[in-house]
């Protein structure tokens, strides 16, 4: 342990001597000390009536969260984080598999260990919790609950006796825990109705504390904080036998090391998902490989349109074509939107302001999925996008254009649906899958412009502030063409105006990017 | 001496390593040679402790992955990943408390000199190049004085005098009774310094040479014969069959 200790102290200490010299630290500082300001000035309204009750349920609600999905992926192998460099020096060193796993795990607990500290102060500062209770709370949280989470996340990854069929099943138990909170909360509706006794029976009832493992944990908490009761007192005894058999379980355990293989693919994979992320690409699903096909394309003409021909080869490949997950959420918002119109269409305030609500919709889908950006990205980082012998204008056009045609195609599905219901003319319909399109465009030449300006210069942090910051202008001229248009005539001149504004801004970032689309600043 | 006996390595239905078997002795040099997919990585992998297997591999005659085999074993991937915010020399640090081993300071400055690393010494890991990097993770495996030393590919992204230099230090470390094996495609790089050959392809050592049964035989003829890679195919000469 004294390796490892030795390497997160450095590794903590680099990193913050590191953060130092970046400004953006001070900025973060900035708004950290804005943010406690804000809540400290707030906090008394929370604890004006302060109930010990809803402390509890403070505490079960966040165990809810974390406990029983914490031991899914222990189950799964995948809620440690391992890096390629402790592949390359730590599974190879004479280090014992069993001590890595547990400085895994102990890595992971300093912001739960901190969270578990503000709790106790909140406790006793906010709620007026006796602090021998929020002590003996804090001593079983971190002595104990932290203990027995090692135990089991040391058993459950690194144990080369179960199999992966009894990981399976550990996993489905574990997830069954929610079945049972399900069922809880269920019978507590079927008793109370929706009150505030169903929350009480849902959080300080006895069932709850009947579930194994997760259910002791909450009988403990209420032993500790509200008062013994025979169920509460039960689910202790429970708790310190499997503490003292599991713990015991996992000091005993012989381990090679058979894990580091599972450990090894994590590591490409957060890896990958890190190298993807940097360049401002979410990834969904880490570890999932984007299967294709095969397909073929008429390839015609020469120098930027290979671009294009590329990018539709690729997409031809793939299962859903040009289709995804956004466009499904456009098409639903739609349909929601139009059932609305159907039931409300007698009220005419709500069918006055009912067509604007797509593009709101759209508007709000392309600014919260800001950070997203689709498979046209990696052109813009690849360098033989700089280097084929044509404009640089047909270039940003070719690599362009099929996420333009996609936009148009996902505009049109949040438009359409809706029009049946909300009596919009076709030109109207059209008018919004433009301005959506818009919008949408509005990132990606965005995105081209921090890109090939921009660069790395302020960080994939400072470059998407960048992007929102010009989509957020977008969206601004957008309604401001809108109010102008609605004032000056009606519903048509509104998105008329709207979308001739919104393309005059677009225009900008289409030049800007043109401007600098020679050289590779990324 | 390493021991590689019977090792199977499966990857769902993909067989990767079959039976693979061979040993280097102590004071020689191994180099593992094949082609790309021939099944090197999984063994060296293996080796290293980061695959599951069947079969057993024994490092000084100990297994594996017990202590005391690790104890005494280096490795240095084909790729290196040092870690971001370690310096170069507190990756050093680092290694010698993970391996229990006591180095003096002008030990490792005359290590980091040897490779051109002296200047670097206060540059974290991800400020390193590429071929700095190799440097580093070459320098860590030397530092813990092993035993038994696996290189994969290790020439790949050196500067040609810290190639020089890495097989002066395998000499060396052969001349020390340690036992060295090189996963590598490249022969040229390779062929001062091997005393036993192992040609593997599609998971099979299809080949084990020693040098002084070789005579004036080359090496790069044999291996694209015994992996049928010129139209004379023949079976390996001067050759331990597996």
């Amino acid at each position: 342990m004294n390796a490892l200790f030795y390497l997160w102290k450095r590794r903590t200490i680099n990193k913050i001597k590191k953060s130092l010299k970046k400004p953006v630290t001070y900025i973060y500082l900035l708004f950290i000390g804005f943010y406690v300001f804000s809540l400290m000035n707030s906090v008394h309204i929370f604890f004006a009536n302060p109930d010990m009750n809803a402390f509890v349920l403070l505490l079960v609600a966040a165990a809810i969260f974390m406990i029983p999905l914490n031991l899914v992926t222990y189950a799964k192998r995948k809620g440690l984080m391992f890096r390629n460099s402790d592949v390359h020096f730590l599974f190879p060193s004479p280090i014992m598999p069993k001590t890595v796993i547990t400085f895994a795990f102990l890595q992971t607990l300093l912001a739960r260990a901190i969270f578990c500290v503000v709790f106790v102060i909140v406790g006793i500062l906010g709620f007026h919790i006796p602090v021998w209770r929020m002590l003996l709370y804090g001593v079983f949280s971190i002595g104990f609950q932290f203990t027995l989470e090692g135990s089991l996340a040391v058993i459950l990854y690194a144990s080369e006796k179960l199999t992966d069929k009894s990981r399976s099943v550990i996993k489905w138990l574990c997830y069954s825990i929610y079945a049972a909170l399900v069922l809880i909360a269920f019978v507590g509706y079927l008793k109370y109705g929706l009150a505030a006794e169903t929350m009480n029976f849902f959080f300080h009832g006895d069932l709850i504390q009947c579930i194994p493992v997760f259910g002791w944990y909450v009988a403990v908490v209420h032993l500790l904080l509200v008062k013994p009761t025979v169920v509460n007192i039960i689910g202790t005894v429970c708790y310190l036998v499997f503490f003292v058999v599991i713990f015991t379980l996992a000091k005993r355990m012989h381990c090679v090391g058979e894990y580091y293989e599972d450990a090894l693919k994590f590591a490409d994979d957060y890896e990958e998902a890190m190298q993807k992320q940097k360049k401002g690409n979410t990834v969904m699903q880490m570890g999932k490989k984007a299967k294709y096909g095969t397909a073929q394309v008429a390839w015609k003409g020469t120098g930027a349109k290979a671009l294009f021909y590329r990018q539709l080869l690729e997409y031809k490949k793939t299962k859903f074509f040009i289709f995804d997950l956004n466009m499904v959420i456009l098409f639903l918002a739609s349909v929601t939107v139009g059932v609305l119109a159907y039931f409300e269409g007698s009220d005419p305030e709500f069918m006055s302001f009912a067509p604007y609500i797509l593009p709101i919709v759209g508007a709000y889908l392309t600014f919260i999925m800001a950070a997203i950006n689709g498979k046209w990205t990696t052109e813009l980082n690849s360098p033989y996008t700089y280097l084929i012998p044509d404009s640089a204008f047909n270039k940003l056009m070719s690599v362009t254009m099929i996420p333009n045609i996609k936009n148009l195609i996902a505009g049109l599905l949040l438009a359409i649906p809706a029009s049946f219901t909300l009596k919009t003319s076709p030109i109207v319909v059209l008018l919004t899958a433009i301005s959506y399109m818009l919008v949408a465009g509005c990132k990606i030449y965005g995105h081209a412009v921090a890109e090939v300006l921009i660069g790395d210069a302020i960080g994939v942090f400072g470059r998407q502030m960048f992007e929102m910051m010009v989509l957020s202008f977008c969206i601004f001229f957008g309604v401001g063409g809108a109010f102008l248009g609605l004032y000056v005539s009606g519903i048509t001149l509104a998105y008329l105006l709207m979308d001739i504004l919104m393309l005059l801004y677009t225009s900008i970032f289409v030049v800007i990017a043109t401007l600098n689309f020679y050289h590779q600043e990324a | 001496m390493l021991e590689v006996i019977k090792v199977t390595k499966k990857y769902g239905k993909t067989l990767a390593a079959d039976n693979v078997g061979f040993a280097v002795p102590d004071g020689k040099v191994g180099i593992l040679l094949g082609p790309n997919g021939a099944g090197k990585s999984t063994v060296i992998k293996s080796i290293a402790g980061l695959l599951k297997y069947k079969g057993e591999i024994r490092v000084d005659g100990k297994p594996a992955r017990s202590y005391e085999a690790k104890k005494v074993f280096a490795y240095v991937p084909e790729l290196p990943f040092m870690y971001d915010s370690l310096t170069v020399r507190e990756h050093i640090e680092f290694i010698t408390r993970a391996y229990g081993v006591k180095v003096e300071e002008e030990e490792v400055q005359a290590l980091f000199k040897r490779f051109e690393l002296d200047d670097k010494q206060d540059k974290l890991g991800n400020e390193l190049s590429k071929g700095m990097m190799q440097k580093v993770s070459i320098c860590c495996a030397l530092i813990v004085k092993p035993k038994v030393i696996l290189l994969d590919e290790p020439m790949v992204g050196l500067d040609p005098m810290a190639i020089k230099e890495l097989k002066t230090v395998i000499l060396e470390l052969r001349d020390s009774g340690c036992t060295v094996l090189i996963s590598t495609h490249m022969l040229d790089m390779v062929k001062d310094l091997w005393d036993v050959t192992f040609v593997m392809d599609k998971g099979h050592i299809l080949g084990t040479y020693v040098k002084e049964n070789l005579e004036d035989k080359d090496l790069e003829e044999l291996f694209f014969k015994v992996t049928g890679q010129t139209e004379d195919s023949a079976e390996p000469a001067a050759a331990e069959e597996e």
